[in-house]
């Protein structure tokens, strides 16, 4: 029964590690941190499992766990800027076309006015968007209502179609 | 759906986890979880992810897994100590008898297993490399514990690509083999470039070799399945292609990210490495076309290799701190070694070493200064 425990907890990783990781590099702008906070997350969500704590939703509670793990790295370090972005190669063309240097242009101002959101609404936005979550999901790892996530997206939204116009 | 969302998700979809340091991750993770296990631990109830409970019976004959299990779970914080020990250090057979067998056998699917074996073998090349690294001699018993423990892993991830082989699993067989055939193709070049122990050496050369027999006897075996599923042969060629893409896409994106620390010219000859297995990945993308399914699989593989060596060996060259001259300065002068250690194959690289080489019966230690060029 224990292999199963570890065989699931593992699976869990194989499911979910794609996702946390986009999740923190988008808080973060650094793919070395991000993978820090990654093995960071699922570390301290197995310590919590081996202190025989109950976890009904694992998706959520790593999440969660994430969120706070890419706070408290913040915290540590200064804002990072978006010049970073392009030399940790996210906004790196997969071709030199000009469709795709547009994007390129088109992204960085979309981070820009991103990251000027005042937080509730940038985190409702970019768990809606970015990491593709739910709002019920979003609801729980934010611990607020369904209705207030929404809320938070639609003024999210709103406040970005202004300030890119 | 709205402009603003849409860029959004593309803009999310730019980035990926690299799939190596994904898996480097987990080795990470997994080693935490196995080392850490406690028993017994009173049960939750309703959630599968409550801690389960499990009790031990000493009054009957325990397997050797669960003796191995409790001897990392009371040792929890020494086992993590061993994971960077080296041959001859106090807490190597700690990380060799206890951790890597309690982490075999709690590895239950066959393939998993396989790869893990394979991972096993490397890190015992890279531990006779760190020791050339480090100038730390290795005595004679060391070496010869060594040498038997990296071909008994190599050895068992041959038996483990025939059995899958035989079991219709031709394509994961072939994948591991790669794999396998990889790692320690990599390790060749570093040994040969610290002067590892000339016995290593070999070795890793002769592993090598059979290594890629067993791959091409699984291609074979790959072949006949092919022929005999034709859809299956289709799906598994188009799976392992899609994964060479992003694992040649990944490597040249963490050669890019290295750039800086590598310097112009070895960036220069790692990309060159990857173009190559670019260049293999396009003809798998035209056999894949051309219906000749075998052969794209056959090719993506080879793709696959080709990025993972160039990958190991740029982390190799970060792991080992050597001090290389690479491009930019020329290199020191230096009066040739009156003792070099044999170049095993004559492969690309320069050495040059102010050394004094003396055998002692058993080993060769090294003293003084090495310069080693690295290249592709």
């Amino acid at each position: 029964m224990k292999d199963e425990t570890h065989k699931e907890f593992l699976h869990a990783y194989d499911q979910n590690a794609d996702a946390i990781y986009r999740h923190c590099f988008f808080r973060l702008f650094s793919r070395e941190r991000a993978e820090d906070a990654v093995q960071e997350t699922f570390i301290k969500a197995w310590q919590y499992l081996q202190a025989g704590k109950e976890v009904l939703h694992m998706r959520a509670f790593l999440y969660r766990i994430a969120t706070n793990t890419v706070i408290d790295m913040v915290r540590k370090k200064s804002e990072e800027s978006l010049d970073r972005l392009l030399e940790d190669g996210i906004l790196e063309p997969a071709s030199r076309d000009h469709e795709h240097i547009q994007s390129r242009v088109l992204g960085r101002q979309l981070l820009e006015v991103l990251q000027e959101l005042p937080e509730p609404y940038r985190e409702a936005v970019t768990l809606r968007y970015v990491d593709d979550l739910d709002p019920k999901e979003i609801a729980e790892i934010l611990d607020i209502s369904a209705n207030n996530v929404s809320v938070r997206i639609n003024r999210g939204l709103a406040m970005l179609r202004e300030r890119q116009s | 759906m709205n402009t603003i969302e849409k860029q959004l998700k593309d803009m999310s979809r730019t980035v990926h986890f690299d799939s190596t340091r994904k898996k480097q991750v987990r080795d990470t993770i997994e080693q935490r979880v196995l080392a850490s296990v406690r028993e017994p631990i009173p049960a939750r109830h309703h959630s599968k992810w409550a801690f389960p409970f499990v009790s031990i019976n000493l009054s009957r004959p325990m397997g050797i897994s669960s003796v191995l299990i409790i001897i990392v779970a009371l040792t929890g914080g020494t086992s993590f100590a061993a994971q960077g020990a080296l041959p001859g250090d106090i807490l190597y057979p700690v990380k060799v008898s206890i951790n890597e067998e309690v982490r075999a056998a709690v590895t239950l699917d066959a393939e998993a297993k396989a790869r893990y074996e394979a991972r096993r073998a490397e890190v015992r090349l890279q531990e006779g490399a760190e020791l050339a690294a480090r100038q730390r001699a290795l005595a004679g018993e060391e070496r010869s514990k060594l040498e038997a423990r990296f071909r008994a892993s190599s050895e068992a991830v041959r038996e483990r690509v025939m059995s899958l082989a035989g079991e219709g699993r031709a394509d994961v067989a072939v994948s591991v083999a790669s794999e396998l055939e990889a790692g320690i193709r990599a390790q060749e070049k570093v040994l040969a470039r610290v002067n590892a122990d000339i016995r290593i050496r070999a070795a890793a050369q002769e592993e090598g070799d059979a290594a890629l027999r067993a791959r091409q006897e699984a291609e074979a075996q790959l072949r006949t399945q092919a022929q005999a599923d034709t859809s299956a042969a289709r799906t598994s060629a188009q799976s392992r292609v899609n994964m060479a893409v992003e694992t040649v896409s990944d490597v040249r994106a963490y050669i890019g990210r290295q750039s800086v620390r590598l310097g112009a010219d070895a960036t220069v000859r790692a990309e060159a490495a990857l173009d190559a297995a670019d260049a293999t990945l396009q003809a798998a993308q035209s056999q894949l076309t051309a219906e000749a399914y075998t052969e794209a699989h056959v090719q993506a593989n080879a793709a696959v290799r080709a990025a993972i060596e160039a990958r190991s060996l740029v982390e190799e060259q970060f792991r080992l701190e050597i001090d290389l001259n690479l491009g930019g300065s020329s290199p020191r002068p230096t009066p040739e070694s009156t003792a070099a250690p044999e170049r095993m194959d004559g492969s690309g690289g320069e050495v040059r070493s102010e050394t004094q080489a003396e055998t002692d019966g058993g080993s060769i230690r090294i003293e003084g200064d090495a310069e080693l060029r690295f290249g592709f």
